[in-house]
């Protein structure tokens, strides 16, 4: 069932891949192909190959609902890292998203703690002063960064 | 130039005090990298990828690094856990598989590296000869040949591969300069950033891997005493060592090859067709002997339509392309014309490399032992912070960061699915090449598509992509008949 899920969702954007290809047009054109006949091909190929996974499709094992649940925490802790990426700045956004990340993986907070202090600090000095990889300073405190 | 001094400029090149720096480096870090739990090669070298253009190295050191930590990830043998139930003969003759897989890892990487040579210059004389048309028809052998890994989901590995092609459609149409697929977001007008993709792909899918693996770190081993190398076990491997190097070079020059199918379809011919040896001990050393060399070898053979076409042999060596493109260099029959210096000094790294490897092979796997008993908890936030370190120091934008956490969730789902990643990923490198070689060819013949099956090297190609896809299936079946009459 859930094979066929995943099939029909590729279906559907070998659809919506499709359609949008199909109004692609060049103003003048001097190759004779032009900008759409690839992609409406790889569109077709696509819903053809999904169309044939949701007729016959394989069982897939998936983990349990708990790892599910689990996913959805990393998922959030990523995307919050994203986030505060910039206006919190590196060091303050690593160490809270890496402290996140690292109680996920079962640990005890200190643990977590110093992990994610650690990390930041090396990384922000090896990064920054030694190899010149600008990392941002955080745009809510007023001192730089973006 | 003449080739005496390109080979002595390719010398200074490997030997300049960076290279030879670069080349220690990158077998601590491959050999870390491919010793960690769950990481491959391809995961080390895609992470090392965005940090190698973050330190803005030269592309020479850029390449020695990741080849290097490409063959230090597949070099020797590390045993995954012993089982207690072990005899000490047994404990004894896996301690001496270990040390001879290191030999057999020596040894593929050094024929590789002849190989490598040999067939460059005999491909390179060919490939001059290469216009659109064949272009297009070698894209079409190289993603054929994806058909050998395919194994039992043939459509979805098709499937990956037409993902790919599709993430490469997005952009500024290089033709006509429309815009395809962009939805007005403008920092993707020029196509999704390569080093995104592939952290998106490798690194962030491995976070979520990991966590629903969620095992715990292997218990500390026995140290296992390092056993004086025994010349009868040396000599009884040497055969089995010779045919895994030749089976494992040939099936990383294939496009769809890698090092894992080569170690696996020379263990199966190890164990089917010369399986003739009646000591148990001796057969189990072979069989891991075989599988180490010919992974080894298939790196080199993975370099070779690398540097000769720019077609990758694996998905590895797709993010080393991505790393000369981002450098601005075309590897194809051009790269000998501009860069033969390059490639002499990759192959003399490649001969250094491969004898530091076997020096240090014994003192690293002692030490790495140590590195293996890391606990994710530690590992996970390491990987995510130089994911994020990477990507961001090339692109400066935040939202290549979200792209990137979308590709890897989407990555991870599609692994669940048994969908492939490494086919996504060449067919992310390969389609704008394929798309554009088919659109030139084109316009050379006015539209007609005759092009594109005349003359002998297209002609060639299309009877090797039929080949391709034919072979393997033979082969199965063979292989499968074997072990039936073996029952």
């Amino acid at each position: 069932m859930s094979d066929r899920l995943f099939s029909l969702v590729l279906l559907l954007l070998g659809l919506i891949y499709g359609a949008s290809a199909r109004i692609l047009t060049a103003p003048f054109s001097y190759d004779p192909l032009g900008p759409a006949p690839v992609p409406l091909f790889l569109a077709a190929l696509l819903t053809i190959l999904a169309t044939l996974l949701v007729i016959h499709p394989q069982p897939i094992d998936l983990p349990r609902a708990a790892t599910w649940k689990r996913f959805l925490w990393l998922a959030a802790t990523l995307v919050f890292y994203q986030l505060t990426w910039l206006p919190l700045g590196f060091l303050l956004s690593t160490t809270i998203s890496l402290y996140l990340l690292s109680r996920l993986f079962h640990c005890s907070w200190m643990q977590g703690l110093m992990t994610a202090l650690i990390l930041s600090v090396i990384c922000y000095g090896v990064f920054n002063f030694l190899l010149n990889a600008p990392l941002p300073l955080g745009s809510i405190f007023s001192y730089g960064g973006n | 130039m003449d080739f005496w001094t390109e080979l002595g400029h390719g010398w200074q090149l490997a030997f300049s005090t960076l290279n030879l720096a670069m080349v220690c480096l990158g077998v601590l870090l491959g050999s870390l990298l491919g010793s960690l739990r769950g990481l491959r090669a391809i995961h080390g070298v895609a992470l090392l990828l965005p940090l190698t253009y973050a330190f803005s190295l030269p592309i020479e050191s850029t390449l020695i690094l990741l080849l290097t930590a490409y063959y230090a990830a597949e070099f020797g043998w590390q045993r995954e856990s012993t089982p207690t139930t072990e005899t000490s003969a047994e404990q004894k003759h896996l301690a001496m598989a270990q040390t001879l897989s290191g030999i057999g890892s020596f040894f593929g990487g050094m024929t590789a590296n002849i190989g490598m040579i040999l067939s460059i210059i005999l491909i390179k004389q060919v490939a001059l000869r290469f216009g659109p048309a064949e272009y297009f028809v070698l894209i079409i052998f190289a993603f054929a040949s994806l058909s050998i890994r395919a194994g039992s989901y043939p459509f979805r590995t098709i499937i990956s591969t037409v993902l790919g092609i599709m993430m490469a459609t997005i952009g500024i149409d290089s033709t006509t300069g429309i815009l395809r697929f962009t939805m007005n977001i403008p920092q993707i007008f020029d196509g999704i950033e390569f080093t995104t993709v592939v952290v998106g792909l490798f690194v962030i899918s491995k976070l979520f891997e990991l966590l629903e693996a969620g095992q715990q770190p292997p218990k500390p081993q026995a140290k296992a005493e390092h056993p004086r190398l025994n010349r009868v076990s040396l000599l009884a491997c040497r055969w089995a060592m010779l045919r895994s190097a030749v089976i494992g070079f040939i099936i990383g020059v294939l496009p769809g090859g890698g090092a894992i199918l080569a170690s696996n379809l020379s263990l199966k011919i190890e164990k089917t067709i010369f399986a003739g040896d009646r000591n148990r001990l001796r057969g189990r050393l072979k069989a891991v002997v075989a599988e180490e060399t010919a992974n080894s070898a298939a790196v080199g053979g993975a370099m070779v339509p690398l540097l000769a076409l720019g077609i990758p042999g694996s998905g590895t060596a797709a993010i080393l392309l991505g790393a000369l493109l981002l450098h601005n260099i075309t590897p194809g029959p051009g790269l000998f014309t501009q860069h033969a210096d390059l490639i002499w000094a990759l192959l003399m790294s490649m001969c250094l490399g491969n004898l530091l490897l076997l020096g240090l092979y014994w003192p690293l796997t002692r030490l790495l032992q140590r590195v293996r008993e890391m606990p994710d908890w530690v590992f996970s936030p390491v990987l995510t912070v130089l994911a994020f370190i990477g990507v961001f120091s090339i692109n400066e934008s935040s939202l290549s960061l979200l792209i990137m956490l979308l590709l890897g969730g989407c990555a991870y789902l599609l692994e669940r699915w048994h969908y492939p990643l490494p086919p996504l990923l060449l067919g992310f490198v390969l389609g704008e090449v394929m798309e554009n070689a088919l659109r030139r060819a084109l316009a050379i013949s006015g539209g007609s598509l005759d092009i594109l099956y005349q003359g002998p090297i297209c002609q060639t190609l299309w009877l090797l992509t039929f080949l391709v896809i034919l072979v393997p299936l033979l082969l199965s079946w063979f292989f499968a008949g074997r072990t039936k009459g073996s029952k």
